[in-house]
């Protein structure tokens, strides 16, 4: 090929190159290109034939001990009772109930797809071009993933086409937008020099949710799949509120603990000798013994101190003639809100409250941003949020009735409880994880330098603003991967549940696998469980990393 | 060039690994378990380890004592004959792993009061032995919270131990009586079920009858509790092993009957020397005195039925020496023999 010089100083064209395996000059034999091919080709077959040999044994072992990989067996009778969360003999009825399974679904990727083209229009708004070919691949995407031809069909057929028609229709629409994907992704790629990652990111999110939601046309079949796995006492469904189970616990004490680990980070750092030293013994009992030992110490404490359920710990009654609290050796008792017919209007104003503060709040912060006038968004937001939610209040008449503990022949009936099971894990693992936290909040703090502190001081910033608004928003961005690390923790410390009889997701795999003997399926269903919960949190974690990092170029 | 090494050094890994797997020809009658149990010198008997009467250890020899631990022994000499120094290891295990213990081939015998039930049978890749011990499943209560059967505890919440059979039972007998699921407060072991029980967080503990009077005599005050008269369940307990193995299975099914069968023809370890001389053709056969040479068949000594009796002692001498001291008589119960009106009934010897 003739390569015609324009006398410009571009470079050859790419096809110029050959591939060439050989040096010249060299025997095959000794050529280093050669040998690594040769080399290379080698360990890959040595590497999928021990891998083939070690699986297979693997297999076969499993065999001859019975042993299986067959995930049927969730669908296999659970015949114990498990009183903690969400229990076997209540009806799960949102999840029997067809359309709300796929409203559910529909509003969760209605609002990722929402997400998505603010973002988008947000970054367009800064300048970067690559995130509206992201959008413009993502959107025709997650619409092929989760719609179908007849879906499509159905709706056209609502503009006055035959079926049969509308079904061809639907067809082509349906795989144009795989071909807008794909041409539109295309395009977003080789515009990869620009900052994608947070839309790539946001971009599988939103592909994993869709794929695992049910499409449309089929949501009926999975829904009703969904009601089989959860009708009466499968395995599935123990497995399902263990994993629920473990959940909650694993959320409420993230929270708690980071809340006390700020708290008492900061306390390492005061002046106040005496909060010093409360905070450092804090931190160096929590650290320095083992969860276990503290779980069982906190259980038992629990256990022996308080009186059995006829002996219960009433709420004095000033407080009221029913009880406000209830406490014994079982658990805490509290009165619960029950939702009356009329709640929609209550939640409605509760949403449209929060939304209009949410907005008024962005809109009254960009003004003091563009002219300097103080933003007031007490008076201009949260006012009429509040206005909103009494209006939806007094709409829906009695929105709650209040259910309060009581007394039993032998057990607290009524309110909602917390057990101790799980009030001891709670308070187990929120003060191990806050210890923690706390040295990684103080270590982030020491980290800011000192003199930008004396600056803010010498500004007339008073202690807290200094904390707020200077020292805290800096060491953020320390303190978050680490932070990360230690949720990661509390995740997988929470299956030591077992010891204060907390039932929890590896609990019930244990009562699973006693009954049926098929260990493998339901240790790999835990590993899963774990894994997903692990990479969640590192998932966010690292989502929050790279909102609170600094931005050099 | 590091990667050609690499490669080399797995493929030869993996020859060799190969080659070492291959199963080399035996002859004699056998199987896997019991071949590697010869090739180990030793039998793995996984037990309880913490229940009294059955497998604890005694605080003073630190000798794991019990009806399970000696049914252990029982099959070791079985096949070891007298001698078993040294050739049993008894494996604690809590009931959560038991099941995959043996599976994994950790232990080769599981004599861990484990009741047999279809499903077990049917889906855990093992077979029973012969029970050893008729159980069956009871609820231990307080006097002063007056009930008097399940019926009066509409309510209640029960301490079981978690991974055995008497929680699907509580769960199905208190489902039958009242329709909907009962409390369970589920913990690792029966010291746990008295912990929880005296702190007041169950006012219930529910577990086979032989385990509650073992939790009972060790409470803090064993006569403000009782066992209510209610049997839940039919918990026949007995040995547990891998169904691979039918030589290993009959080793084990008669060396149990062996127990059984010497008490039935009065043969015990005291008076063992005196009817090594009986006339009676029975006597002669099951102590191996005869031509059957019933061990041969089973790659045993002849002499393991006289072995076993010698060294350990036939059924009504273990039951004495174990199960008695907890307070569950024999008398009158399913475990007497069949000849005294129970459910023990060796198969013929012959």
């Amino acid at each position: 090929m003739t390569v015609i010089d324009r006398g410009d100083s571009r470079p050859p064209p790419i096809t110029e190159r050959k591939l060439n395996i050989s040096t010249p000059g060299i025997p095959w034999y000794r050529d280093i290109k050669v040998i690594r091919i040769v080399a290379q080709l080698t360990f890959a077959i040595a590497a999928l034939a021990a891998g083939t040999y070690l699986v297979g044994g693997l297999v076969s072992n499993l065999r001859a001990s019975n042993l299986s990989l067959d995930f049927n067996i969730y669908r296999g009778p659970f015949n114990v009772a498990i009183n903690e969360g969400p229990s076997l003999t209540e009806e799960w009825t949102w999840l029997r109930e067809t359309g709300s399974i796929i409203t559910a679904t529909w509003i969760v990727w209605g609002a990722l797809i929402a997400a998505l083209l603010y973002f988008g229009w947000q970054q367009y708004r800064a300048g970067r071009l690559g995130i509206l070919y992201v959008t413009a691949a993502a959107v025709p995407l997650v619409a092929f993933l989760k719609l179908s031809p007849e879906s499509i069909g159905t709706w056209v057929t609502g503009l006055g086409l035959a079926p049969e028609n509308a079904v061809i229709v639907g067809g082509v629409a349906w795989v144009s937008l795989l071909v807008l994907a794909v041409v539109a992704g295309y395009y977003a790629y080789s515009q990869h020099k620009l900052d994608l990652r947070p839309a790539v990111n946001l971009l599988v999110l939103l592909v994993v949710i869709t794929l695992l939601s049910p499409p449309d046309t089929v949501g009926a079949q999975i829904a009703q799949t969904l009601q089989d796995l959860f009708r009466g006492g499968t395995i599935a469904r123990a497995f399902a509120t263990g994993v629920v189970n473990t959940l909650v616990v694993v959320v409420v004490s993230l929270i708690a603990c980071t809340l006390l680990g700020i708290f008492v980070g900061v306390g390492l750092l005061s002046n106040n000798f005496l909060v010093r030293s409360l905070s450092a013994v804090y931190v160096e009992i929590f650290r320095n013994t083992p969860l276990l030992i503290q779980l069982l110490f906190i259980y038992r404490t629990f256990t022996l101190l308080l009186p059995a359920p006829r002996q219960s710990i009433f709420s004095p009654e000033w407080l009221g003639e029913n009880s406000v609290y209830i406490l014994n050796a079982r658990g805490f008792y509290f009165p619960a809100l029950i939702p009356t017919e009329s709640v929609t209007w209550f939640w409605v104003g509760l949403i449209a409250g929060v939304i209009a503060f949410i907005a008024l709040r962005h809109w009254r912060t960009q003004l003091q941003e563009r002219t300097g006038q103080p933003a007031q968004t007490l008076r201009y937001a949260l006012l009429p949020a509040l206005l909103l939610l009494a209006a939806g209040y007094l709409l829906s008449g009695t929105p709650f009735t209040v259910d309060y503990p009581a007394l039993d022949r032998l057990n607290v009936v009524g309110g909602m409880n917390f057990s101790i099971a799980f009030v001891s894990l709670f308070i187990g693992l929120t003060l191990y994880t806050a210890a923690f936290v706390a040295d990684i909040v103080r270590a982030g703090i020491q980290a800011v330098p000192y003199g930008q502190i004396e600056a803010a001081r010498a500004q007339g910033f008073s202690r807290g603003q200094v904390l707020n608004l200077i020292v805290l928003p800096q060491a953020l961005r320390l303190i978050v991967p680490p932070l990360g690390n230690q949720y990661v923790n509390l995740s997988k410390n929470s299956s030591l549940a077992v010891a204060v009889t907390y039932v929890d997701v590896y609990r019930v795999a244990a009562l699973a696998n006693n009954e049926s003997g098929q260990a493998v399926p339901f240790f790999v269903g835990l590993m899963l469980v774990y894994l997903a919960i692990s990479l969640l949190l590192s998932l966010i974690m690292n989502s929050v990393n790279n909102l609170t990092r600094v931005r050099t170029r | 060039m590091k990667r050609v090494r690499i490669a080399a050094l797995l493929l030869v890994m993996v020859l060799i690994a190969s080659l070492s797997m291959t199963v080399l020809a035996q002859d004699g009658p056998g199987g896997p378990v019991i071949d590697a149990i010869k090739a180990r010198g030793a039998l793995n008997c996984g037990v309880s380890g913490g229940l009294p009467g059955f497998s604890a250890q005694n605080s003073d020899t630190g000798e794991m004592e019990g009806l399970d631990a000696d049914f252990c022994r029982v099959v070791a000499v079985a096949i070891f004959g007298q001698d078993i120094e040294g050739k049993l290891n008894l494996i604690p295990l809590t009931a959560d792993v038991r099941f995959t213990a043996l599976q994994a081939g950790e232990i080769d015998l599981l004599m861990r009061n484990t009741t047999w039930t279809l499903t077990r049978d049917i889906t855990l890749g093992s077979h029973f032995g012969p029970t050893t011990f008729y159980d069956g499943q009871g609820i231990l209560v307080r006097i002063a919270d007056g009930f008097n059967s399940l019926a009066d505890m509409e309510g209640a919440t029960f301490c079981s131990t978690s991974g055995t059979t008497t929680e699907k039972n509580i769960t199905d007998s208190y489902r039958a009586a009242f329709g909907v699921d009962p409390a369970l407060v589920l913990a690792a072991g029966p010291s746990e079920n008295l912990a929880d029980f005296e702190a007041g967080r169950c006012d219930a503990i529910t577990s086979d009858k032989s385990q509650l009077a073992g939790i009972r005599s060790v409470a803090t005050d064993p006569s403000a509790l009782t066992v209510l008269p209610d049997t839940l369940s039919k918990e026949p307990l007995g040995p547990m092993y891998l169904s691979n193995d039918p030589v290993f299975a009959d080793i084990v099914n008669w060396a149990v009957y062996a127990t059984l069968q010497a008490e039935e023809l009065g043969i015990s370890s005291e008076n063992l020397a005196d009817m090594m001389s009986s006339d009676d053709i029975n006597v002669q056969r099951l102590l191996g005195l005869t031509a059957d040479n019933f061990g041969d068949a089973l790659g045993i000594p002849n002499t393991f039925a006289a072995d076993i009796i010698a060294a350990v002692g036939n059924y009504g001498e273990i039951y004495e020496r174990n199960v008695e001291p907890i307070g569950v008589p024999r008398d009158g119960s399913a475990n007497a023999l069949w000849t005294a009106g129970g459910l023990m009934y060796p198969p013929a010897w012959r």
